[in-house]
């Protein structure tokens, strides 16, 4: 009942904190839906297809890259012992290779692949009209694209565009040619299994894993999403990275918001609470009902939190997959242990957030109700300065640990970092805020009016209560420079390498396409890499392909370069997709070292450290096609900004990689776009200011999203302090309009004060996200061997501060001109 | 210890303050306060009435003597022990009237009762409240009762356990003189009618002269003691006193 009751006497104190448990789980509900969504889904393309076969993908999963498939010559004897298993109606090796559809010279969005059409079948897929393709120069469409058989279209391949006649269409979406044409020169990436319509699946899967045994992976059902596209993978962990973050970062700012609410609620009514003392409450009892309030609290959160975040989860999925977070095959699935768990966690949240509170009300001794408690007797207590010295001694160690950290790990631990120091700050904050305020206000203090004197007075007598206002302040301003700044810094480098590397004054981009075609490169006339992924066992080794002309913007450390384009025996031709591919003998899966083609390599300095090649040493590996091919290292080149770690003759790349497409040409001069092509000129300026980078800007809507979550919610709790802050000083205020202070010189102090504690709490976030930042730079520095300089977005502090100073003054003074009015004697005590 | 009286205090001592700059409260105060008796505390701002009245409650701790209330000897007792004694055997009622807005006027009476964990009767509020002729105000809130009724309000709390004592502190402190009437009278009532004990601190020679007997304070000493005055003759005794002191 008191619980009750209090809660109901002090809703409008309590809406703020209300509030921010009501959007954290509803943060919760969607976050936990949509991660939970973020499952693999079976292409459609496959869906006819019960079990499905694929290579041994890599050990890391976040590498995103293609397990190596399986060469072509190994194929053959594997269907052939799949299409024996009792049960299995067909095995249906898939080809693939890069092609998209031009239409008016432009590129169309969508399908940017050609399969063999008897993989169409996998699909379930039919003829729709016409006949199938089977020459050379055939093609089967999707009948949706509304080209009827006998058309004659042009397909852009990764060599350049190419003239094919339709020859039918199909009742699903797609691009199709003869098996012989799409098997040519690349591997074998899936075999999908027919069987008939009263097969035992199961036993199907079982007899199959027995066929196949270590040469590759069995999937049925769901597992079959494994299969989807590598872009899909990565756009889907971009995703969850997105929702981890947010998930936490609300977590940890409704605990630390509803701790200092809390904590201000608690100190508010101390008199009330000694009272209850007084009257014979044990200190259990105390604790138990700011327990029980904040447990109602949390449930009323839950309660409208919930349901805001079911029906929100669907638009905002709808927007992840726009924005590019999520895969466009992502749905919500609504599992109802999500808004269960979401509820639970806002309770818990409200529980951990007002577990300090209520111990403190615990403590409370009956005789505070019977003194005034305008000085708080003792600032700090050693509690709060040991959990402050702990959180400060856990960001130290978490900043050293940063600055070890490689890649993703980086960010992660500063952010930590970050968060630490936050708390610490908070904690300490008593301790810190009178001497800052002193020294802001020291300018001023000459002066003969009151309102230096009684705002440095305040702060210095109420310390914690200043401390709780201006620690919303301190998160806001901490996590918003910190994540700006976090980015500036890490793209200032990275923007800094994009494009000087060749000394270029113009590029050639793709417009509408994954990549440049050969035709696109030779039309650019620049410098260029063909990247594609070699493999050792079945870990990717990214590698890149370079002519002679490369040479210029490379510097050899040991070795010659020019070995690199020496012939290499025993590879196929370049074949274009419209030839029949050159016949290779077939060496199944075992190495035969001899008979494989050597292939010669330059390595970056950094790659022959830590995998221990040299020059002229030999290392056996498969290549995209998945053939066992010898490396042989002939050179190795200064680190720097080099496309791969191992470099090879670009020739060879397109022999064993027939899909393989250039990011980016750099040239010296800005070449008019040749039509037909997907590609597109920029100046070497607007390339590296250009937002075109698909990453940068998923960054730059990831950091929005975080900073706009994280002030959000610090905004909430500054207006939410405030407000309950002048609330409790109307007693105060009333003494002062005793002492002669006119209602405008009342409303200035509590300006004064109030800006005097947001500049401070500015400060001390500010201080809390350089040092984060730093961190951060000196674990870039030492992980790139380059000076990163610390960017702070001086423009993002200024919007912060500028919005906290509004909102905290304008909430500080609300209830005091509002004070006039009200009868409450509550507020008189 | 044979005693009759509801409240003994033995040579009781209270210092504030470090070893340096020590300032004594009480300084070897002894008084007992008989079941049935109404008795009241004065003394001059400092003369540590108001501290007599908290250690007697059990709400500070001494520094040395003794305190009995209700024949439990308050040494000794853990904080625990102390909040179950001022529950279940102590009343308070204080010059700010101490009640929690958010609760109605039988709530706030109820309210030690709940505390306790023990199911409030309807009936022994309603008559807690009309013992203060305040039957009729049982659904209002603080804010909607004058000063002389919050006080009320106070007293029928602090009687719903019916306590051993009742101590006030300057009762009527912020109420004028016919509130203050109202209150000394229902306290008065209590005595005479239920055989309450009640121990009250004030500065004022008309509330004091509704007690049965007034003791002074000065300088945390004992220094006289009154009985069956009348308003006029406190404050001369009083301002004799002070003058002696």
């Amino acid at each position: 009942m008191i619980a009750l009751a209090s809660l109901r006497e002090r809703r409008r104190s309590l809406l703020g904190t209300l509030l921010t448990l009501a959007v954290a789980v509803a943060v919760l509900t969607i976050c936990g839906l949509l991660l939970g969504s973020a499952r693999p889904v079976t292409p459609d393309r496959y869906a006819a297809s019960p079990v499905l076969i694929r290579p041994v993908p890599p050990s890391n999963p976040e590498a995103f890259t293609e397990p190596r498939p399986w060469p072509q010559e190994q194929v053959a004897a594997l269907t052939a012992r799949l299409a024996a298993v009792p049960g299995v109606a067909a095995a249906v090796p898939v080809h693939r290779f890069y092609a998209q559809l031009l239409r008016d010279g432009a590129p169309v969005a969508g399908e940017r692949e050609a399969y063999n059409w008897s993989s169409a079948d996998l699909g379930g897929y039919r003829l729709a009209a016409g006949r199938a393709p089977a020459a050379p120069g055939e093609v089967a469409l999707g009948e949706d694209l509304g080209l009827p058989p006998g058309a004659r279209v042009e397909l852009l391949t990764a060599a350049g565009p190419e003239p094919f006649t339709v020859t039918g269409t199909v009742s699903g979406p797609g691009i199709w040619v003869g098996d012989a044409a799409a098997g040519a020169g690349g591997g074998v990436p899936v075999i999908g299994l027919l069987t008939g319509a009263d097969a035992d699946i199961a036993a199907v899967a079982a007899a199959v894993t027995e066929v196949i045994g270590a040469d590759g992976v069995v999937l049925t059902g769901d597992a079959r999403g494994a299969l989807e596209p590598v872009g899909d993978a990565r756009t889907r962990w971009i995703g969850l990275q997105v929702l981890s973050a947010l998930a936490a970062l609300g977590t940890f700012v409704s605990v630390f918001i509803v701790a200092s609410t809390f904590a201000f609620a608690t100190r508010q009514r101390h008199r009330e609470l000694g009272l209850l003392r007084l009257l014979g409450a044990v200190p259990r009892q105390v604790r138990g009902w700011v327990l029980g309030e904040v447990l109602l609290l949390g449930l009323l959160g839950g309660a409208i939190g919930v349901p805001a975040g079911l029906l929100a989860a669907g638009p905002v999925a709808g927007w992840l997959v726009r924005t590019g977070f999520e895969p466009a095959s992502f749905t919500v699935l609504y599992q109802p242990v999500v808004p269960v768990a979401a509820l639970a966690a806002g309770v818990l949240v409200a529980l951990a957030g007002a577990w300090a509170a209520a111990r403190r009300a615990a403590r409370v001794g009956p005789l505070a109700a019977l003194r005034e408690a305008a000085v708080d007797d003792r600032p700090v207590s050693r509690v709060r300065l040991l959990a402050g010295a702990v959180a400060l001694a856990g960001a130290v160690a978490v900043g050293v640990a940063a600055t070890r950290a490689s890649g993703a790990d980086l960010g992660s631990y500063a952010l930590y970092a970050a968060m630490l120091l936050v708390v610490a700050g908070s904690l300490l904050a008593p301790l810190l805020l009178p001497g800052a305020v002193r020294l802001l206000t020291a300018p001023f203090a000459g002066g003969r009016g009151a309102t230096v004197l009684l705002v440095r007075q305040h702060v210095a007598t109420a310390a914690r209560r200043a401390a709780s206002a201006a620690a919303p302040v301190l998160l806001c301003v901490a996590f918003t420079v910190f994540i700006g700044g976090m980015v500036q810094t890490t793209t200032a480098y990275y923007g800094l390498n994009r494009v000087t590397a060749a000394d270029a004054t113009a590029v050639v981009v793709p417009d509408g396409t994954p990549g440049l075609s050969d035709a696109a490169v030779t039309a650019a006339g620049g410098l260029s890499a063909l990247p594609t992924v070699l493999y050792d066992g079945v870990e990717p080794l990214p590698a890149a392909g370079i002519t002679p002309a490369e040479h210029a913007v490379l510097t050899v450390a040991e070795g010659d370069l020019t070995e690199l384009h020496r012939p290499t025996a025993g590879l196929p031709e370049p074949a274009s997709a419209g030839e029949q591919a050159v016949p290779v003998p077939p060496t199944g899966s075992g190495r035969t070292s001899s008979a494989d083609p050597v292939v010669a390599v330059a390595v970056a300095e950094g790659f022959a450290t830590s995998a221990g090649w040299a020059v002229g040493s030999s290392h056996p590996a498969f290549s995209p096609g998945g053939r066992p091919i010898t490396l042989e290292v002939v050179a190795i080149v200064v680190d720097g900004p080099l496309p791969a770690g191992i470099l090879l003759d670009r020739a060879v790349v397109r022999a064993i990689d027939p899909s393989a497409l250039t990011p980016v040409v750099y040239s010296e001069r800005l070449v008019p776009a040749a039509a037909g092509l997907g590609a597109r000129p920029l100046s070497a300026a607007a390339y590296a200011a250009s937002g075109q980078d698909e990453d940068d800007r998923l960054v730059w809507v990831f950091t929005a999203l975080l900073i706009g979550v994280s002030a959000g919610f610090a905004l909430l709790a500054v207006v939410n302090t405030m407000l309950m802050s002048t609330t409790g000083r109307a007693g105060d205020l009333r003494v002062l309009k005793l002492s002669g202070a006119t209602g405008a010189q009342v409303l200035g102090l509590l300006a004064a004060e109030t800006a005097a504690v947001v500049v401070t709490g500015a400060a001390l976030g500010l201080a809390v996200a350089v040092a984060a930042l730093a961190a951060l730079a000196h674990g870039l520095s030492v992980q790139l061997g380059v000076a990163v300089p610390v960017v702070i977005p001086w423009g993002t502090l200024a919007a912060t501060v500028g919005v906290c100073l509004v909102l905290a003054v304008a909430a500080a003074m609300l209830p005091a001109l509002g004070s006039g009015r009200s009868a409450r004697p509550a507020a008189s005590v | 210890m044979t005693s009759t009286a509801t409240v003994r205090l033995h040579a009781v001592r209270k210092t504030y303050g470090t070893a340096a700059n020590t300032v004594t409260a009480l300084d070897g105060v002894s008084a007992e306060f008989a079941r049935g008796s109404f008795t009241a505390v004065m003394g001059a701002s400092g003369s540590g009435k108001s501290t007599l009245l908290q250690c007697a409650a059990g709400l500070d701790t001494v520094d040395g003597g003794q305190i009995t209330v209700d024949g439990v000897d308050l040494a000794g007792l853990s904080e625990h022990a102390r909040t179950l004694l001022r529950r279940d055997r102590i009343g308070f009622v204080f010059q700010a009237y101490n009640l929690v807005g958010a609760l109605t006027a039988a709530q706030n009476t109820a309210l030690p009762l709940r505390l306790a964990r023990r199911a409030p009767q309807a009936a022994a509020i309603t008559q807690a409240l009309a013992e203060v002729g305040l039957a009729e105000r049982a659904g209002h809130y603080p804010a909607q009762l004058s000063g002389g009724e919050q006080q009320r309000v106070a007293i029928a709390r602090a009687l719903i356990t019916r306590p051993a004592v009742l101590f006030a502190d300057e009762p009527t402190g912020a109420l004028d003189s016919t509130s203050s009437a109202v209150v000394l009278a229902a306290l008065r009532r209590l005595v005479d009618e239920h055989g309450q004990t009640v121990v009250m601190v004030t500065h004022d020679p008309v509330a004091a002269a509704a007690a049965d007997r007034v003791l002074v304070l000065a300088d945390g000493r004992l220094v006289d003691e009154i009985t069956g005055a009348d308003p006029a003759r406190i404050a001369a005794r009083l301002a004799r006193g002070a003058v002696a002191a």
